[in-house]
């Protein structure tokens, strides 16, 4: 993705409803936090950047 | 000094603001051999201030601490932003330039870059639907199924929900179809020569000039000419008796009346040749009932006609073609091409919103104009056109005829992709919009593992 | 007979195990689904040996697990018709023998052991030929050929494959031991 490591609000959305369904489901947490709220704690990984997901774009 | 050497000095100048004139005079005066010029030196020879700075800059001469032309133009040029917000920020910039620090020119640029980032559309956004819902909206305020009617002078052109409707379903010809004429330098400044237009233009009957009556008596028309309506409409009596042999019949001119006889003396045919002769073109275009000389919104005198004829307008000699229009847009189409046609269903449109006060920005209904003219020709938005046109059986057949949209393409082995939304809505998947599209992949795993 | 097959299948790591080593893990979740599994045209799956390659993974909407793509090796038990198969009789009926030929029994009907008539008796658990008075009986080894196959993928339990030892060269090993000494000593 030359140009863009942005991502858009619908790639955003995706990655942080995914990772918080996983860490719902007991997936280990990447981060230190004192947040319980699955979402939230997504929403922390995400703006730390740690989260081992990425999108897929079309060419 | 070189007068090619001049001549750069000249071009630089323009090209950083300088007007031409005084480009030319700074490097007529001005040696650039002798770099030792400073703003003392420049005053001196009598350059404005404004220009004085532009022109050490050039030489290369700093002034500590100031944002120089070539830097605004530098630094926009390296941001990501489109062509026209470039020019408008660097003419907005260089007015401001001498408040201005490296610094703040900076923030500036990114204030703007991260504005219009988040101005821009996300990819996968339905702007088809926001598009639709934008126009949909303001659509119901409109009064509906009331047909409105704001004119100029005494031309009525349709106008409100009506109007949306007929672009919409792109109609060959509209309900008032109308033409903004706009004129030559020398027309359009002369309130009576842009009259003279008018009459030139108007369509002109023998009926508008003169009585047509039929005599049972001697089976003949007799045509009696009106001389004042005559001279108003600058026309001739030859050129009406000129018409009127034209129709191959016997013909009868006397002072002030013609009589035109039938072949064949009968009643049909009398009534049938009075009607025919009432209705002869004389003079003007066919199919312009009115044209009316107004001031435009320039100032200047411009015509405005009930009736559409682009392509005979634009043969009469003073009338400035480029800047003349016509609401009829499969008109457009047909004389200028589809790009002209899109452009004027998007200036319809807009305009016709914003005659009823609703605010609905451009993008809407460009991404609409675009959509019915993608192909090359206007396609009405709806089942004969844009709707009908869908590649999908599904949703082809969840939209009408179910069965038979089925049968046929089973029968075809026709094959759906899915990549529409109502598919994947009959299907049960997800769309393909919006969330519904990002594709998630684990990182750091996968390749090979041995 | 047992083949090595490369395979490819999609694997779901649930959430709670993406901590993991992950080729493991796939290896694990592969061989909790596929071994035991029997397949119509594959045979039945013995083990999962090796992980070969794995593709990314991809995450679904409204699911946690991420699924991989694997492309890994596997040993497969594959019974073909007309294999010579040697193997244990491990319960004796009164319709016949079920012998023992890998992870699946095979069935030897009594009408299939040899072309003599045979008698069931139940208290030794024995098959017994009336003329040559023969038995056959449980932990005896017998060669077979495979003349029927049904694999049930469903319930691969009740999977049931037919054997037959009614042809020269075949039937319990001492029987074929037998014969050969009395074929050798005719020839002599």
């Amino acid at each position: 993705m030359p140009g863009s490591e942005r991502y858009t609000k619908y790639e955003k959305a995706r990655i942080i409803g995914a990772r918080a369904l996983q860490i719902a489901a007991g997936a280990p947490v990447l981060i230190k936090t004192d947040k319980i709220d699955p979402i939230d704690i997504a929403i922390e990984e995400f703006e730390k950047g740690v989260i081992p997901i990425t999108v897929k774009r079309e060419k | 000094m070189v007068s090619e050497e001049r001549e750069k000095i000249v071009r630089d100048l323009i090209s950083s603001g300088v007007e031409r004139a005084i480009a030319k005079e700074i490097a007529r005066d001005f040696r650039v051999t002798e770099l030792s010029v400073g703003r003392d030196a420049l005053s001196a020879a009598g350059i404005a201030d404004e220009y004085a700075e532009d022109i050490l800059c050039m030489l290369g001469i700093e002034v500590a601490g100031e944002v120089k032309p070539c830097d605004i133009e530098i630094q926009v040029n390296g941001t990501p932003l489109p062509e026209k917000l470039k020019s408008e920020l660097k003419s907005k910039l260089r007015v401001v330039r001498r408040m201005l620090t490296r610094d703040k020119l900076n923030s500036i640029l990114k204030r703007v870059i991260a504005e219009y980032e988040d101005a821009r559309v996300d990819p996968r956004e339905a702007v088809g639907v926001v598009a639709a819902q934008s126009i949909g909206e303001p659509g119901t305020q409109m009064t509906l199924r009331t047909f409105h009617y704001a004119g100029v002078g005494a031309i009525y052109i349709t106008l409100g929900l009506p109007r949306i409707i007929e672009i919409v379903d792109a109609r060959k010809k509209p309900s008032t179809p109308a033409m903004k004429v706009r004129l030559q330098p020398e027309y359009a400044s002369d309130r009576h020569k842009a009259e003279i237009l008018a009459m030139e233009i108007e369509e002109t009957h023998i009926k508008d000039i003169g009585k047509v009556e039929s005599s049972a008596d001697d089976m003949c028309i007799l045509l009696s000419l009106n001389n004042r309506e005559l001279e108003k409409r600058r026309i001739t009596k030859e050129e009406v008796e000129e018409k009127i042999k034209s129709l191959d019949m016997p013909v009868d001119i006397k002072e002030d009346k013609i009589k035109i006889y039938t072949k064949n003396n009968s009643y049909h045919e009398l009534l049938r040749l009075e009607e025919r002769i009432s209705n002869m073109l004389v003079k003007g275009i066919e199919g312009i009932k009115r044209a009316i000389v107004r001031k435009g919104p320039e100032g200047e005198y411009m015509l405005y006609t009930e009736g559409s004829a682009l392509k005979k307008v634009a043969k009469i000699e003073g009338v400035d073609f480029n800047r003349t229009t016509t609401n009829n847009i499969a008109e457009i189409a047909e004389v200028l091409g589809i790009e002209a046609a899109r452009n004027a269903i998007i200036d319809e449109m807009m305009s016709t919103l914003e005659e009823q006060g609703l605010d609905v920005d451009a993008r809407h209904v460009t991404l609409i104009a675009d959509a019915m003219t993608v192909d090359g020709e206007v396609k009405q938005i709806g089942r004969h056109g844009l709707a009908g046109e869908k590649t999908s059986v599904l949703s082809r057949a969840a939209f009408e005829v179910t069965v038979d949209n089925l049968l046929e393409a089973a029968i075809h082995g026709e094959v759906d992709e899915l990549k529409g939304v109502t598919e994947n809505v009959i299907v049960g998947q997800p769309i393909r919009l919006g969330t519904g599209a990002v594709e998630l992949v684990a990182k750091n795993y996968g390749e090979l593992m041995r | 007979m047992y083949i090595k097959i490369r395979a490819v299948d999609v694997v779901r790591v649930p959430p709670e195990r993406l901590g993991e080593d992950l080729v493991n893990t796939v290896k694990e979740l592969l061989k909790d689904k596929l071994e035991g599994r029997v397949d119509k045209r594959i045979g039945m799956f013995v083990a999962v040996l090796d992980v070969v390659e794995m593709k990314e993974g991809r995450i679904m909407i409204g699911d946690g697990g991420v699924y991989y793509e694997t492309i890994f090796d596997a040993l497969v038990f594959r019974p073909m018709m007309q294999e010579i198969v040697e193997g244990e009789i491990v319960e004796i009926v009164n319709f016949g023998a079920f012998v023992e030929i890998g992870p699946l029994d095979g069935l030897l009907h009594i009408s299939q052991i040899t072309d003599e008539f045979i008698s069931y008796d139940e208290k030794g658990a024995k098959l017994i030929t009336r003329e040559s008075n023969r038995t056959l009986g449980e932990k005896d080894r017998v060669r077979a050929r495979i003349v029927a196959i049904s694999l049930n993928e469903r319930d691969p339990g009740d999977s049931k494959i037919g054997l037959t030892m009614r042809q020269p060269g075949l039937g319990k090993i001492e029987w074929i031991e037998e014969e050969r000494k009395k074929e050798s000593e005719s020839e002599v």
